[in-house]
């Protein structure tokens, strides 16, 4: 009854609406449809608002759509609608409307879509040209995660209880973790984010703008969450979650031909409704000095990020532009430090402050200068610099307590303070003798530096050479090749000793690297009728100075596609992508010993390759008769991963068991049929088939197979697959 | 509740202005004004337009439906000073026409499918130098030479919204940018685009960004694109992850992925690639584990069952990210 009320509120407007607007005078064209004919005065009937020309799948700004969906799924519903609502029931949607003024003095736009439902949009702007544009919406995402899911614990809000007696009993020795499989309920796990945003736009001259902006987020539901007590007592729970992120945005820009200049203030906001996390620990009632009964996580905590910046440009003769930016940001977090343990049984560790006290400084600049002193020639180069300069105080964390079971020594002596710095010299020049061929190379330098990772600095060398062709009307040509050296500097293996980690441990992120990409595209428009595409691109990696770590990756794309389209309205086309993934790892097994940590024979690999398949097919055909038109769309994705691990010859690591592939197949059918009933109306049938199939180790029913599994609690969260039918039966009313 | 004072309100707006623009006859008078031809004196009077310019009434003599494409677009409010309904009608974007007119060959008028890409993006600038627009001098398009009439059709656009040569955004990206529109495609995890609810342009901005890279439209890198939603991540955290500092695109894709939480790699061989500490880290996880074992570092969530702060804890016992 809910989602009815909206439904028909909406209804009932914008069918009393145009009753009204058909007094008031000229309304906006849709974009590729015949403009309307003009105002209208009181003593004429309203013109037709829709010709038999105009395709019954065109969008005008004077429709709504009110119908019935259906829906029916064998198999994993969550996963089928998982940004989307799609249960059965009354839809209201597609609804737009515009109304402007005869003389163009204002201009208002409004839609709805999917009224009363999960992931209902609304949006609404109203614009006097010239002067100023005052625009919002509303949307709502909802994210299905699972049906499957079911738990002992009881729901929000936070602390996550379990059953007393059973927890004692399970301390006591007299149950296990299957005790708890009966009292554990079903329950669906979703999220969803809701989305607000006002912004206005005024124009007090024609060289000024000022903007203002507010959007505020509420992000809430359940996730699933680890929350461990230890390797033999792995829990996951559903994580109640709620929080707000508020933004505002402030500006002014001010231009004429030839300069501009523009200054802003961001101001962000995040809220955690619910920072802390307590959960029941399934295995105990009570704490002791070895495992506790409870356990207390820290969540996202609350922060903000002021941020003020500067930007402009000014245009010199010989169609040169030097354009600037600067910006300073501000991080804070200072929620208050959690204890160091929920464990009483445990000593309590006396916190370095009461409080976070994280602060960062953001500073960013970007120069670009473009120029065209000659006909044939363009020049560009580009200096960019951003850092991120860390000012929490230096913290003094040398033990800390280990699944709220145990005390242990921090490795570190407290938090790294991580900071970075980037900065960019770019440069290009083009060459376009050759018309219309434009030839391109460019070089690119970036320079690194970091606090607390294993290389203090690095740098990296990019060079570039590209071939537009454009302009001529039967054919495109785009190609270009890189290649790119990354080398640090300043390597600290002791960081790296210090944390137990392997010295010969790269960062693949920071580590010497090689690159070498190429990407290129073809379009032919041998005629009007029709057009085909060709592309393709390889990337390779090559991390050759890692010995552990990633060593390298590549990427292989290609697509194919071709379109056609007759002028009696038959169109139809086909794309064909495919690409395919690898990387290249290697690891080590073994403990700190002298024995096993130098010992070569317990190096392994594992190769990791992702192969997809992607396929599309539309046809369009002509109108069927004067009032019928249909699209057909296909779709179609296949992705295969496959893990290949490897030991050398005479290890003593035990001969891998190579893990089965894994794979997800996505079938999309769409159907469309649009059948006008009148000038105004039209019925619609939309049908969706969409059978997925999906096998991940990870995931499979096979494995978690139930809520408990060996040393875990669990949701039971799972991918299944699921042949899903969906239809909209509905009437699309045209005003 | 909240649903429905929005409801409402935009309902209220609606018949508001609606109300408003029918009341008192106001835009009444003035459509049956417009309804009835100017008087012969009205139109003498209307300026002549200045020298080299044949006017765009002269335009439409010939290129009729041109100038009917024009109507009801932004291109066409004469109210904006900006417009060029409001400057020189088709001449502020082709040039004066006179000598067009006068010429047997029809030439002397800029046409824009036949300019260089330079030339036609000057065109459109001259007026779209501001907002979103004020970053295309240097951007990865203008680059590549592409055009503003690459994307955009004045005459004969396909959407319904921004001038579009292609009937949707996701459409006219595929052209070029196939593998990132793929996957977002992908089944199992994805950013909400096929839905509906999110576009390119949520995350980028085409005409180029001034401020970030990758033609990010919001903040300076990468991770503060990604955290202008995702802001429970912008920490900053009393235990920093470094890589997740640096950049989100270490682990993630953000156009899609086969991997849950649309992670590059999935767990744990993208943690294995940068964590090899003795034992478990580093351990060789086979299909035992998963079958026999059922470790709890393989199924599910892998690694993130235990370290499920990964981005960052702020807990005084959050070293690697368990609390």
């Amino acid at each position: 009854m809910l989602r009815f009320l909206p439904v028909l509120n909406v209804a009932c407007l914008l069918i009393a609406v145009p009753a009204a607007a058909q007094t008031a005078g000229q309304t906006p064209a849709s974009a590729s449809a015949q403009p309307a004919s003009g105002s209208t005065s009181a003593s004429q009937p309203p013109p037709a608002p829709e010709t038999p020309t105009r395709s019954l799948f065109d969008t005008t700004w004077h429709q709504f759509q009110f119908g019935g969906r259906f829906t029916s799924v064998d198999g994993d519903p969550a996963r089928f609608q998982r940004y989307q609502d799609i249960r059965d029931g009354a839809l209201f949607s597609d609804a737009r409307y515009a109304l402007e003024d005869p003389g163009g003095a204002w201009l208002l736009k409004t839609t709805a879509d999917k009224v009363g439902w999960r992931d209902q949009h609304y949006s609404a702007e109203y614009e006097r040209p010239g002067r100023f544009v005052i625009s919002g919406l509303w949307d709502e995402i909802p994210q299905f995660y699972s049906v499957d899911t079911a738990t002992p614990y009881t729901p929000a809000p936070a602390p996550l209880g379990l059953d007393d007696t059973t927890q004692r009993q399970i301390q006591n020795g007299q149950g296990t973790l299957s005790s708890y499989v009966p009292i554990a309920s079903q329950f669906d796990l979703m999220e969803r984010r809701d989305i607000g945003t006002v912004r206005v736009r005024a124009t007090p001259t024609p060289q000024l703008d000022v903007t203002a902006g507010f959007r505020t987020q509420r992000h809430s539901g359940e996730l699933p969450w680890g929350a461990s007590f230890g390797f033999s007592n792995d829990v996951e729970v559903a994580l109640p979650y709620d929080s707000r992120a508020n933004d505002v945005t402030v500006g002014a820009e001010w231009n004429n031909s030839k300069n501009m200049f523009r200054v802003a203030y961001d101001g962000s906001w995040f809220d955690n409704l619910d920072p802390t996390l307590v959960w029941d620990s399934p295995l105990r009632l009570d704490d002791s000095t070895s495992a506790p009964g409870r356990g207390r996580s820290a969540l996202w905590p609350s922060n903000s990020a002021q941020t003020v910046s500067a930007a402009g440009y000014t245009r010199f003769p010989r169609k040169t532009q030097l354009t600037g930016f600067v910006s300073f940001g501000f991080w804070n977090n200072d929620q208050p430090l959690q204890p160091f343990t929920i464990n009483a049984a445990l000593p309590q560790i006396a916190l370095p402050r009461a409080t976070t006290e994280g602060q960062a400084n953001v500073v960013s600049s970007n120069l670009n200068l473009t120029s065209r002193p000659l006909p044939d020639w363009r020049f560009g180069a580009r200096f960019r610099n951003y850092t991120y300069a860390n000012h929490m105080p230096a913290t003094s964390i040398t033990q800390y307590v280990a699944y709220d079971s145990s005390v242990s020594t921090t490795p570190t002596g407290g938090p790294d303070l991580y900071a970075h710095d980037r900065t960019t010299f770019d440069a290009d020049a083009t060459w376009t003798r050759i018309n219309p061929l434009a030839l391109t190379v460019g070089y690119t330098h970036n320079a690194n530096g970091y606090d607390a990772r294993i290389f203090q600095s690095s740098g990296e060398d990019v060079l570039r050479v590209s071939a537009d062709a454009v302009g001529s009307s039967w054919a495109t040509f785009r190609v270009q090749y890189e290649v790119g050296s990354r080398n640090g500097s300043g390597l600290d293996q002791q960081a790296l000793i210090a944390i137990g980690e392997h010295p010969e441990m790269r960062h693949y992120d920071l580590a010497d690297r090689t690159r070498n990409r190429f990407s290129g595209q073809v379009d032919f428009v041998p005629s009007d009728l029709w057009m085909f595409s060709v592309s393709g691109g390889i990337l390779h990696d090559d991390y050759s100075d890692t010995f552990f770590g990633l060593q390298e990756s590549t990427a292989r794309t290609f697509s194919l596609a071709a379109d056609y389209h007759l002028p009696n309205g038959l169109g139809a086309g086909a794309t064909y992508n495919f690409e395919r993934y690898a990387g290249l790892q290697q690891s080590h097994e073994g403990d700190s010993s002298a024995a096993q940590f130098n010992d070569p024979l317990r190096n392994w690999t594992a190769d990791s390759t992702e192969t997809v398949h992607y396929f599309s097919i539309y046809v369009s055909p002509p109108r069927i008769g004067p009032n019928t038109e249909v699209r057909f769309v296909y779709d179609f994705s296949h992705a295969e991963g496959n893990y290949l691990q490897t030991i050398p010859a005479g290890s003593p690591i035990t001969a891998p068991n190579q893990l089965p592939n894994v794979f997800n197949k996505l079938q999309q059918v769409h159907l469309d049929v649009r059948h006008r009933l009148t000038n105004r109306l039209a019925a619609t049938l939309s049908y969706l088939y969409e059978p997925f199939n999906v096998y991940d180790f990870a995931f499979d029913p096979s494995v978690v197979n139930g809520i408990v599994q060996p040393s875990s609690l669990v949701l039971g969260y799972v991918y299944r697959p699921y042949t899903a039918h969906s239809a909209i039966v509905g009437l699309r009313y045209f005003f | 509740m909240r649903q429905m004072l929005w409801l409402a309100a935009i309902g209220f707006l609606t018949v508001a202005i609606t109300a408003g623009a029918a009341g008192p006859g106001t835009t009444t008078a003035i459509a049956a004004a417009k309804a009835a031809p100017p008087p012969a004196a009205a139109q003498a009077a209307q300026p002549a337009p200045p020298s080299g310019y044949a006017g765009s009434d002269t335009c439409v003599i010939c290129h009729s439906d041109k100038g009917d494409s024009l109507k009801g677009t932004p291109h066409a409010r004469a109210n904006n000073p900006r417009t060029p309904a409001a400057g020189h009608g088709c001449e502020s974007c082709h040039g004066p026409g006179q000598a067009h007119v006068d010429d047997d060959a029809k030439g002397h008028i800029l046409k824009l499918a036949q300019a260089s890409p330079a030339e036609a993006s000057q065109t459109c600038l001259a007026c779209h130098n501001r907002g979103d627009h004020a970053g295309w001098e240097g951007s990865g398009h203008e680059r590549r030479n592409l055009s503003c009439t690459t994307c955009h059709s004045v005459h004969s656009p396909k959407s319904t919204e921004k001038q579009l040569v292609k009937a949707t955004q996701t459409e006219l990206c595929a052209t070029c940018h196939r593998t990132q529109v793929a996957k977002t495609e992908r089944a199992v995890a994805h950013m909400p685009v096929r839905e509906g609810k999110m576009s390119c342009t949520s995350c980028h901005n085409p005409h180029g960004s001034i401020s970030n890279v990758k033609a990010l439209k919001v903040g300076s890198s990468v991770a503060e694109s990604c955290t202008s939603c995702h802001t429970e991540m912008r920490g900053p955290m009393l235990f920093e992850h470094a890589p997740v500092r640096e950049n989100c695109a270490t682990c993630h894709d953000p156009h899609g992925s086969s991997n849950d939480r649309m992670l590059a790699v999935r767990m744990p061989m993208l943690c294995q690639r940068c964590h090899i500490a003795s034992k478990h880290p580093a351990t060789l996880y086979d299909k035992d584990q998963i079958t026999t074992n059922k470790s709890n570092r393989m199924f599910g969530r892998s690694c993130v069952n235990c370290h499920s702060n990964v981005h960052g804890s702020n807990h005084p016992s959050g070293q690697f990210y368990m609390r």
